[in-house]
């Protein structure tokens, strides 16, 4: 457990203003950023932090391009 | 007879001892008044507390008999008081009026010396130990 | 985390340490009584270093400086060195057992440093079916207890103090509070995020236009510059803003300054109200001149003679008047006769003609009157004189007296209270420094020249804005339109939006964070502190009315009419202590944090009702829906003293620390070991035992406990 539970408690709140591209979508943008957050004291480069997003920002985009309706455009 | 001094020729003492503290207060250029003021203040608080001082061998002369020319009032205070204390008789003598009431300045230049010594304003602290009578 | 048990094993004189701790949220205390030099600080370190190894006590002293083994240790002999810590983990998933083992090898050597070995961290997860080895420990233990906020989790009474003041420059001074709110609530590390969140959009953008083709790539490079140019412009327009509040605090503190200069009062009106007193003063000194004169006459006057001498002159008055009865002394005086013969006119109307008989009559009474006995002439003279004299009136000198006093009097008042206006009045002309009248007055000036630029600059900076806002629009519109021409493989716009879902998420959480739970922090902390200080908060410039926690993370402590205070010269130890405590104990409730707070000697500068309401408020059990803590307090006999009853409702444990070598002087009783060292005992704040027992200890009124085996 982190020492900032408040991020996912707030980000619980605050995804619900974000559109829901497929079942589960929100609870994994909230897990995503609670992993963004939570490696950043073992990741001292930004390049190191950029690759964990990019790499979570596929994940859930392969999730939303399989199950959800695509893109916004 | 008016205009006629009898205590022309008279000097007029005071004790030695005194006149150095009176002729702080009184005196040319001094805030009080004229020797001859302290001198009458001193009788007239002598005669009010009835109260003479013995005269000292040693006096010092202040002024001469001629002062009371210039207030000829106190001339017939003295006499009156004379009279009052001595008799007529003592008119005929100019010299024994000024002893008696030099006994009676001498006792108050005393209590006018105390007053004055250490007073900020002498004349208020003379002024404001005068007995008046209730107005 | 929650520490349920600490063992240390020869570190300095803790030779063999075996303390639990409560975990009960309903006693969230746990007491450990101890004397000083009892060990507390070892504690203190051992703990920290079993948490996160030498690194941790860097700041404390230099790791070869560092021995841990007890300096009765002979050389050469290897000391094992360790500190076990047991706590529980409670999070969605439930509550976890975990141990955190740290040892190391000490040789102490004859001269010099010791000679250690490597540390050993292990970490297990006690289960059921066994423990489970953790790997990488270090990095689980940063995310259950943040190195970082070591001084929050571990203090003392004194670091406690300097926490939020600390005698330096305020931006020093309030460092550790904006650590603190940043890391505990997740603000730090949502900063970072969104940065990293915003460049891999930007990659993502990149690669987007690649796929697209030509125009697409040329619009969304172009886009991407206005877009930097947009940040630059914001950043600037921030540091700008910035500047310009510290010019408006420079100025606003130049300013008050200035009153408080001026507040005197304007320097001309003072010089004219010193002519104006002088001036009066002069005129009164004239009529004090005028009314001592009317003195002097008075006291020379011949009023004051007759008021005086009164007795003996009627006297004689009226013995004359008698006299002239008896006609010892002639009814008509011979110069009333000599001047009616001179005029030739009797004072019967009869002429007085030289010849006639009525002339004779009357010289021949002169002639009789003129050889009368001289005194008898001398009392004639002087009744009529003294007739024409005695119109004096005493009531008159009584009343010229009375008036001549009052005046004076009245006079001597006027002065008096012109001379003490006046002296004021040269008295704040004196507080009026001219010179920094004029240096302030030239900094304002210079400040709001530097304001103008400022605003100048932001003026310019909005035109931009609002420029590159437009073409940062069109951009956008033109790059849309480019992507609707353009076939991108729907995957990757896909990915796009998820960033861009990712990027609101992180900035919405991190607005958030910033606003309302800065507030509820900020809140708490005043309910709090003003719970703790009471009304008895006798500071020296006045009685703090509220505490707050700014926009920009900062603790400002307020006074009436809203003046703000300085925690290091205007709020005193007490007050500095609860603020630090109530503003840890707000911000780790409101963060969610579980995690023990540990303070050595926290009451040292406390005492009397403000003792009470501090052990009151941080060891008050949370309430069901609030964060469940853990506090630990290094007690001393007399900080526990007045708090006992307290300590009796909250505290779940209590242990006693005891050092051999305040035996015989403090200790009662002889430990069997000869070397000194340090032990622990189960004794709780009412208790002595044959370990911890002190000669002070019957007097306390301790009870004492059999069990406890020496």
């Amino acid at each position: 457990m982190a020492t900032t539970p408040r991020i996912r408690e707030v980000a619980r709140v605050e995804v619900k203003h974000l559109p829901l591209r497929y079942e589960g979508y929100h609870e994994d943008l909230i897990d995503a950023l609670d992993e963004i957050t939570r490696q950043q004291d073992h990741m001292t480069s930004s390049r190191q932090r950029q690759e964990l997003i990019t790499k979570l920002v596929e994940k859930v985009g392969s999730m939303a391009a399989s199950l959800g309706g695509g893109s916004d455009q | 007879m008016s205009g006629m001094n009898p205590y022309a020729s008279v000097e007029m003492t005071m004790p030695a001892d005194l006149h150095p503290k009176i002729s702080q207060f009184f005196g040319p250029g001094k805030p009080v008044g004229r020797m001859i003021d302290a001198w009458w203040l001193g009788l007239c608080i002598g005669v009010k507390h009835g109260q003479q001082r013995k005269r000292s061998d040693e006096v010092r002369k202040f002024a001469d008999g001629t002062i009371f020319a210039s207030d000829d009032w106190r001339i017939v205070h003295l006499e009156l008081l004379a009279v009052a204390k001595k008799g007529e008789a003592i008119l005929a003598q100019p010299r024994d009026v000024i002893r008696l009431a030099s006994g009676y300045a001498d006792y108050g230049l005393e209590w006018v010396a105390e007053h004055c010594l250490g007073a900020n304003e002498p004349i208020l602290a003379l002024l404001n130990a005068i007995e008046v009578p209730a107005a | 985390m929650r520490i349920q048990r600490i063992r240390v094993h020869n570190f300095k004189l803790l030779r063999d340490i075996d303390i639990q701790l409560s975990i009960d949220p309903a006693k969230p205390l746990t007491v450990i009584r101890a004397e000083n030099a009892s060990g507390k600080t070892s504690l203190h370190y051992a703990i920290i270093w079993g948490l996160y190894g030498m690194d941790a006590l860097k700041n404390i002293a230099s790791p070869r400086d560092i021995r841990f083994s007890s300096k009765a240790a002979p050389a050469g002999s290897p000391v094992l060195i360790e500190v076990v810590l047991d706590f529980q983990i409670t999070d969605e998933a439930g509550t976890a057992d975990y141990r955190l083992t740290r040892h190391v090898q000490e040789t102490p050597q004859a001269t010099g440093p010791v000679d250690r070995g490597r540390e050993v961290v292990k970490l297990s997860k006690l289960t059921a079916a066994g423990d489970k080895e953790l790997d990488q420990p270090e990095s689980w233990l940063d995310q259950w207890l943040p190195k970082r906020l070591v001084d929050i989790f571990f203090t003392n009474g004194d670091d406690v103090q300097k926490f939020i003041t600390g005698k330096q420059e305020a931006r020093l001074r309030q460092e550790k509070v904006h650590l603190a709110i940043e890391s505990l609530l997740g603000i730090r590390q949502l900063r970072t995020a969104v940065v990293d969140i915003e460049a891999v959009q930007r990659t993502l953008d990149r690669k987007a236009a690649r796929d697209a083709g030509g125009k697409l790539e040329r619009v969304t490079s172009e886009l991407e510059k206005l877009e930097l140019a947009l940040k630059e412009i914001d950043d600037e327009y921030e540091r700008l803003t910035v500047r310009l509040g510290n010019i408006e605090k420079n100025q606003s503190r130049k300013t008050r300054e200035l009153e408080s200069i001026r507040g005197i009062g304007e320097l001309d009106a003072i010089n004219q109200e010193i002519q104006g007193l002088e001036q009066d003063l002069a005129s009164l000194e004239g009529y004090r001149r005028k009314n001592l004169a009317t003195m002097t006459g008075l006291l020379r006057s011949e009023a004051l003679s007759w008021t005086l001498a009164c007795g003996p002159l009627t006297m004689a008055l009226a013995r004359l008047d008698k006299l002239t009865d008896l006609r010892k002394i002639p009814k008509t005086s011979t110069q009333i006769l000599e001047d009616r013969l001179e005029l030739g006119v009797c004072i019967c109307g009869e002429t007085l003609d030289p010849g006639s008989t009525h002339r004779d009559e009357v010289a021949k009474l002169l002639a009789e009157q003129q050889g009368r006995d001289p005194i008898a002439d001398r009392l004639t003279d002087l009744r009529y004189r003294a007739k024409a004299l005695r119109s004096v009136n005493q009531q008159d000198f009584t009343e010229a007296h009375a008036e001549a006093l009052g005046d004076f009097a009245k006079l001597a008042d006027s002065i008096r209270s012109k001379t003490t206006a006046l002296q004021a009045a040269k008295e704040r002309r004196a507080l009026i420094d001219e010179e920094r009248v004029r240096e302030l007055t030239e900094e304002l000036a210079e400040l709001d020249r530097k304001k103008g630029d400022v605003n100048f600059k932001l003026g310019t900076l909005d035109t931009r804005r609002v420029t590159v806002q437009y073409d940062c629009d069109q951009k956008r519109e033109e790059k849309r339109n480019a992507e609707r021409n353009a076939n991108i493989s729907r995957d990757l716009a896909v990915r796009r939006d998820v960033g861009l879902d990712l990027l609101s998420l992180a900035r919405a959480v991190q607005e958030q964070l910033e606003g309302p739970y800065v507030q509820r922090v900020s809140n708490r902390l005043d309910r709090m502190f003003k719970d703790i200080i009471g009304a008895d908060n006798g500071d020296t410039t006045g009685v703090i009315t509220s505490t707050s926690i700014t926009s920009s993370f900062d603790i400002v402590v307020s006074s009436q009419h809203d003046n703000k205070l300085d925690p290091d010269f205007e709020v005193n130890g007490a007050s500095q202590r609860a603020l630090t405590l109530a503003f840890v104990w707000s911000l780790m409730e409101v963060a969610g944090t579980v995690a023990p707070r540990f303070i050595d000697t926290p009451l040292g500068m406390v005492s009397g009702t403000t003792k009470e309401r501090m052990v009151e408020a941080i060891t008050r059990p949370p309430a069901p829906d609030e964060t469940p803590y853990q506090v630990v307090l290094l007690l001393t006999r007399s900080e526990l003293a007045g708090v006992e009853h307290i300590l009796d409702e909250r505290a779940g444990a209590f242990n006693t620390l005891s050092s051999s070598q305040h035996y015989p002087l403090d200790l009662v009783y002889k430990w069997a070991e000869d070397e000194p060292h340090s032990r622990s005992c189960g004794c709780s704040h009412r208790e002595q035992c044959k370990i911890c027992a002190r000669r002070q200890d019957n007097d306390l009124g301790l009870r004492f406990r059999e069990e406890s085996v020496v």
